[in-house]
């Protein structure tokens, strides 16, 4: 073929390429070099000083970088711990597996922002039912959302109801690709179910499982709705632009 | 070490259907304490479904198994103290050779001194020694599969070794050690090995009883020897042997000698009460020589193709419509087109309905 046929080949993907993915990281970087005020509102080269802001006087960027790290990390861990539990159970020959596998799937399905309103109305602190069942059992009411602490395991306990169906999902659609053989050979080598998880399925699943954690890292570190609506009632926002949430 | 019956078992993958099919038809059989056992056939005969029984991967569909006439058919494979050998080798990736050959005895509580003192003389055996501190995955995947059958053989006390196409990855070279090195352990330990594969100089070389089987169906069992020159059906003859046992429609002449289109072929077997009706004669390519001084079970045939394989020399001829194959001596020249062969009465041997007479 013609040199320059290739290039007018290549074109039309490269120039998709290059709009969508290569610009932005490029203006993204030169835009952190910049500075702005009303009097040149321009984007004004300052060099790295707002990396040097960043670095030397920004409590509240580190704040949320570490809060955002224990959201998403801890999120991750305890989905990927239910999940792998989840699968473990329906993978094997148990009753009504099919049955299972749909209802383990059913949080992913809804709207996060919907669900998480209903998580909150759930966990009102003097109207939700949960305060409620733990009065009927003597445990004083639970400040679930007010308490700075409290709200941040709210939180973790919504996004873990949501999205461990999708780290079930991937794990056992794993499980279901693996070769029978290692587990025969287990079985025959005479070993116990916890050597045959620890030995066997375990090692084969690592592959499956590193993939399985870094998508939902990074899904999860760009947390932003459940954390919103859990709080958006007391935030100054709360009556006037509520229909922001049809965003999301 | 164990004798294992296999009494009166057949298997079926969808036993719910109304018509099911058998992967295995009912068979019993026996396995001496210490023997070497080949289970021969094509793909999809039902090989793996019988070790599998065996070994309890499987539980049969109807039947039982004895270990020492002791009732295991429900009992798991665990239980069973068996060891098996896949096709592809299997290990414990996150282990060492070591360990992975400790993990039978380590899973069976062994005594630290004894699972070392097992460990080396395996590996000593199977040629692993060097590799012992190893991580298992990094090894190639003739070793991986030494370390599977290091496994199989770390047990003394393992009723039998049952494997599975053991040795479809490794190369030739190695292939043919490691048959010798599984006879010294079967006479040394007095191991019962049992042995599937697809490859009969495999089976040939490594057992002192070969089972064939076709189509569920268990059609022969016996020696080498036996296999080879009294091959009981007509599917023996064919799979048995490179090339396949020359078979031929015949007509039946008088009780002892058939007929070839026009030629008398005599026989060493009594024809008397046969009836005329799907008569096969068999005859392998190494029996059929070029005709000397012999004045009868002289065929005339016309030379098609000769090849040379090194050591012997192919012929391929026709007679009529018949293709006979012939293994001669790598010196005989051949200078005509024609030529007789000669059939040796002793080692004709004849068929009704497929089955040997």
């Amino acid at each position: 073929m013609n040199f320059k046929h290739k290039y007018v080949f290549l074109f039309p993907g490269l120039f998709v390429l290059i709009g969508i993915l290569i610009f932005p990281i490029i203006f993204t970087i030169r835009l952190s070099l910049s500075g702005w005020n009303s009097y040149t509102p321009e984007m004004n080269f300052i060099g790295i000083t707002n990396y040097i802001r960043l670095f030397t006087d920004d409590p509240r960027f580190w704040e949320s970088f570490f809060r955002l790290s224990f959201l998403s990390v801890t999120t991750v861990i305890l989905q990927y711990i239910i999940g792998f539990a989840l699968a473990l159970i329906v993978w094997r020959e148990i009753k009504f597996k099919r049955f299972f596998r749909v209802i383990f799937l059913i949080p992913m399905m809804t709207t996060p922002v919907i669900m998480t309103v209903i998580w909150r109305t759930f966990f009102h602190e003097s109207l939700g039912p949960v305060n409620d069942l733990l009065g009927n059992l003597g445990v004083k009411p639970i400040l679930w959302l007010s308490d700075p602490v409290i709200a941040k395991f709210t939180v973790i306990i919504v996004e873990v109801w949501q999205w461990t169906p999708f780290m079930f999902l991937l794990l056992l659609a794993g499980l279901l690709s693996l070769p029978k053989e290692p587990f025969l050979a287990a079985a025959i080598d005479g070993a116990s179910p916890f050597r045959k998880f620890v030995y066997v399925t375990f090692p084969l699943m690592a592959p499956i499982s590193i993939g399985a954690i870094i998508i939902r890292l990074i899904e999860a570190s760009k947390i932003m709705d459940t954390v919103f609506c859990i709080n958006f009632w007391r935030t100054r926002y709360s009556n006037r632009n509520f229909k922001f949430l049809y965003l999301y | 070490m164990a004798k294992i019956d296999l009494s009166n078992i057949s298997h079926t993958y969808n036993p719910k259907d109304l018509e099911p099919t058998y992967a295995l038809n009912p068979f019993s059989m026996t396995w001496e304490n210490g023997k070497r056992y080949a289970i021969l056939g094509p793909s999809g005969c039902g090989k793996t479904t019988m070790l599998n029984i065996v070994s309890g991967l499987i539980k049969p569909t109807q039947g039982r198994i004895l270990f020492d006439n002791e009732d295991v058919t429900s009992q798991k494979t665990e239980n069973r103290n068996i060891s098996q050998v896949f096709q592809f080798p299997v290990i414990y990736n996150t282990m060492s050779v070591y360990d992975n050959l400790a993990f039978p005895l380590k899973c069976r509580d062994f005594e630290k001194n004894k699972i070392e003192e097992r460990v080396q003389s395996v590996s000593e055996t199977l040629n692993l020694s060097s590799f012992l501190k190893m991580p298992a995955r990094k090894l190639t995947a003739d070793q991986k599969q030494l370390i599977s059958l290091g496994r199989g053989l770390v047990r003394e006390d393992v009723a039998a070794v049952l494997m599975d196409e053991p040795l479809t990855v490794i190369d030739p070279d190695l292939k043919f050690r490691l048959r010798r090195n599984l006879k010294e352990i079967n006479e040394e330990y007095k191991t019962t090995l049992v042995y599937v594969t697809h490859d009969q100089n495999e089976a040939m070389t490594f057992a002192d009883n070969i089972i064939v089987m076709d189509q569920g169906e268990i059609v022969q069992v016996g020696l080498p020897k036996d296999l080879f020159e009294r091959p009981k059906t007509t599917f023996v003859g064919y799979f048995i042997g490179s090339p396949a046992m020359n078979l031929f429609e015949i007509q039946l002449h008088t009780d002892n000698s058939v007929k070839i289109n026009d030629t008398t072929i005599k026989t060493n077997t009594n024809l008397s009460k046969l009836k005329n009706n799907n008569i096969k004669l068999g005859i392998r390519s190494e029996f059929v020589k070029v005709a000397k001084d012999e004045s009868e079970n002289l065929v005339e045939v016309n030379i098609q193709k000769i090849e040379d394989f090194g050591n012997f020399k192919l012929l391929t001829t026709k007679m009529g419509q018949l293709t006979i194959k012939s293994k001669i001596n790598r010196e005989i020249e051949i200078a005509n087109d024609k030529v007789k062969l000669h059939f040796p009465p002793e080692k004709c041997c004849v068929y009704q309905n497929n089955k040997l007479i």
